[in-house]
């Protein structure tokens, strides 16, 4: 760290800014000026591999000589680039994290907590051109790190454990730099007691602050409420959700981590997320009580980190927390779900289209049928059965109604489209480009009707009929047409637009069961690579928005064994609410 | 079930965690949701359709985002579903179930119900008290064949 002529006049824009407070107002504190710099438009939001997110890295740096860090690098340096080594799973990419040193004393000395944020931001927007500032994203985690090694800068009592403040870059893009770290530690991570992630705290208010994967150690949980002294304190809300930043990252390696994290909201990843909407007062006390926490836990006496010990157990804590074993509800709760079964029920049976026996897309339609819904009522005729409010007489009939107008309808290669006229069975276009075959909707409904084949297994007339029409449409679907030959689904297809405006279908959304049902077909199935390389991207699948399937965060669903990894609070759409049935076979 | 990729039970199970948490404890006050009163996802809202989520919301629940978890969250889903059939004077738990959505903070409901949703409520229902329509679909040969390609492991 001996150069700094690409940031010279940045950081000099930095020490003027330190002075140029007002004096009438009340001065902003040290991590308010930091959070102010690093989401400054001059920074451009820091983007990955951007000639501004050097300079950041070496403000970072010079920070931690200033505050007396020692360099993390085993020659004393403070930046670790991504690209010196070749490591598993990492892109080589032109950023370094940086890593600063408070060594610690004493047998201990070896162990040591580290104190993590990442620094990268999405930057310039590359079609708008605006400024993604991240004055939350994550300039606020940086600001309450440094500001935690300030307050610790000057003991004069050392610390037992060292502590190790990692700033990680390329955390937007697939947490890179903390898969960099874990392969490249400062401290072996069996020598690491705990991580501390701040990811997003820059927005606490009066709302009750997250602290994700806090069952992963058992002395979290004690120390943060030991912390936790302020007047008044910190409304803090421990969860045992894993949270979606890079401390997973040292979860799949096994040691304890977790994520502090303030709340969402609408500014997330955009231009908006600004540092004049960050609560500094907050931030300030978010760092007063993470100094707390990383003083106790240098000196917890402990000879060894543990291992995060809920990886085998976080279902069962959950299960007593969130569940409730059928059994054990009350005569007023069965009667209550039978009613809103019942009801509902309803909407497929007496609401049911009368030509076709089809579900109404929605209440307010007429004509128009849908195709993975009917799907759902299909199985929903089986539920009626096993419960008495139809015979079964009923239901086969209703079923051979919606099976025989199936076999009739409009057809792309074997599959449906999404909409379906009920009197014609002819497609109805759902949107300017989807006006052929939907092959999602065509699995959808056809889960659905080779559940209903199963149970009405009986050697009558009827029955049989029914069995072989499902059977006869099963075979009919051509579901590698839907991949062009590639490794991977389209979701429409049409005469008209081929499968020109369509979009492909990525995991993890709620498509799961298309490629499940493509494997099983006996007639038209896709190979295994379609599976692995088209919806879970080798191992890069992670969460995501549903439509149009937009890429919002990086996560690697495989990084953390216990995989609740998959869902942070709020960084995934919800549209992948679980009611697909083969998400599960459990 | 499960494969190398993941776990999808607790995939599911934290999806509904993270929905129920933002909605009780992250979301704006004023949207009036709570312990009762959760549930994200795509659908009708006072200004049209949208793929609500937290980093998009408005204050409108789809109630077959918390009944759809049944299996998954169902002390917390059941005491939604109790709620939702007494808002709004009852007409949330309309003439063929729920509607859509609703928006206590607009004093908004939708007029209709959306077929998916309804397939959601009744099945995932279903699913937690017996299980019968996930039971089903495993006892297919062809289905079971093509998990066991694509490497899945379930129960």
């Amino acid at each position: 760290m001996t150069k700094y002529s690409a940031g010279t006049s940045l950081l000099l824009l930095f020490s003027l800014l330190l002075l140029s407070v007002p004096a009438a107002e009340k001065p902003l504190p040290y991590v308010g000026k930091v959070a102010q710099y690093l989401s400054c438009d001059a920074m451009k939001g820091r983007g990955c591999g951007s000639p501004e997110q050097v300079i950041a890295a070496k403000f970072v740096a010079k920070t931690m000589q200033d505050l007396k860090l020692t360099g993390g690098m085993p020659d004393g340096k403070y930046l670790q680039p991504l690209n010196a080594k070749k490591v598993k799973g990492v892109k080589p990419c032109p950023d370094s994290n940086i890593i600063g040193v408070l060594p610690g004393k004493g047998p201990l000395a070896k162990e040591c907590v580290v104190v993590m944020a990442h620094i990268d931001g999405y930057g310039v927007h590359p079609k708008t051109k605006e400024i993604r500032n991240g004055a939350d994203d994550n300039a606020s985690g940086v600001a309450v790190l440094l500001e935690i090694a300030r307050q610790l800068y000057g003991r004069k009592e050392p610390l037992p454990r060292s502590v190790v403040f990692l700033v990680t870059t390329a955390e937007e893009h697939g947490m890179h730099g903390a898969k960099y770290y874990v392969a490249n530690p400062t401290f072996p991570l069996d020598k690491t007691l705990a991580v501390l992630n701040f990811d997003m705290v820059g927005r606490l208010g009066d709302r009750r602050m997250f602290i994700y994967s806090a069952d992963t150690a058992s002395f979290f949980v004690n120390e943060i409420k030991r912390a936790n002294t302020a007047k008044p304190p910190i409304s803090l809300l421990p969860s045992n959700v894993t949270g979606m930043s890079d401390h997973q990252i040292f979860l799949g390696k096994k040691v304890p981590a977790i994520h502090f994290f303030a709340g969402f909201h609408q500014d997330y990843h955009k231009p908006t997320d600004d540092f004049e909407k960050l609560d500094v007062d907050g931030m300030q006390r978010i760092a007063d009580m993470a100094t707390r926490m990383v003083i106790n836990l240098a000196r917890l006496k402990k000879s060894k980190p543990e291992a995060s010990e809920s990886t085998s157990t976080t279902t069962s804590v959950k299960a007593t927390r969130y569940h409730r074993p059928v059994e054990k509800l009350t005569p007023a709760e069965t009667a209550l779900l039978e009613k809103i079964q019942r009801e509902t029920f309803r909407y497929f049976w007496e609401f049911g289209e009368p030509n076709s026996g089809m579900a109404r897309e929605r209440s307010e339609f007429k004509t128009t049928v849908a195709s993975g819904a009917s799907g759902f009522g299909a199985v929903a005729m089986a539920v009626a059965v096993e419960r008495g409010w139809i015979t079964r007489q009923q239901a086969v009939e209703r079923l051979l109604k919606m099976l025989t107008f199936l076999e009739k309808a409009e057809r792309f290669h074997g599959a449906w489209s999404h909409w379906i006229d009920g009197r014609t069975g002819k497609a109805v276009r759902f949107s300017k480009y989807d006006d052929g075959g939907d092959i999602v909707e065509t699995a959808l409904m056809m889960q659905g009707f080779l559940a209903v084949a199963e149970y009405f297994d009986r050697a009558t007339p009827e029955e049989k009929k029914l069995r072989e029409i499902v059977q006869r449409l099963w075979r009919s679907i051509d579901w590698s047409w839907f991949t062009q030959g590639q490794d991977v689904f389209y979701w429409h297809w049409s005469p008209k637009h081929g499968f020109g405006k369509t979009m492909r279908v990525v995991g993890w959304n709620e498509c799961l069961i298309l490629y499940v049902l493509a494997a099983s077909s006996p007639t038209h199935p896709i190979k295994p690579e379609v599976y692995h390389e088209g919806w879970a991207r080798k191992g890069r699948i992670e969460n995501q928005s549903a439509n149009p399937p937009i890429r919002q965060r990086s996560t690697n669903m495989t990084s953390v064994s216990r995989l609740g990894s998959v869902l942070g609070v709020g960084l995934s759409s919800l549209r992948t609410t679980p009611f697909f049935f083969l998400t599960h076979v459990v | 079930m499960s494969d190398k990729y993941a776990d999808y039970w607790e995939q599911n199970l934290n999806h509904s965690l993270a929905n129920y948490l933002h909605c009780v404890v992250e979301a704006d006050k004023s949207f009036q949701y709570g312990p009762s009163c959760w549930g994200l996802t795509a659908s009708p809202g006072p200004d049209g359709y949208k793929a609500f989520a937290p980093h998009n919301d408005n204050g409108t629940i789809a109630p077959a985002a918390a009944v759809g978890s049944m299996p998954y969250t169902s002390e917390l889903s059941l005491r939604a579903a109790r709620k939702f059939t007494t808002l709004q004077d009852g007409k949330v738990f309309d003439k063929h179930g729920f509607v859509a959505a609703f928006n206590l903070k607009e004093g908004w409901r939708s007029k209709h119900s959306v077929a998916l949703d309804q397939g959601a409520n009744i099945l995932m229902i279903e699913n937690y008290r017996t299980g019968l329509p996930w039971s089903l679909l495993r006892k297919n040969k062809d289905v079971q064949t093509g998990l066991k390609k694509l490497g899945f492991e379930y129960k």
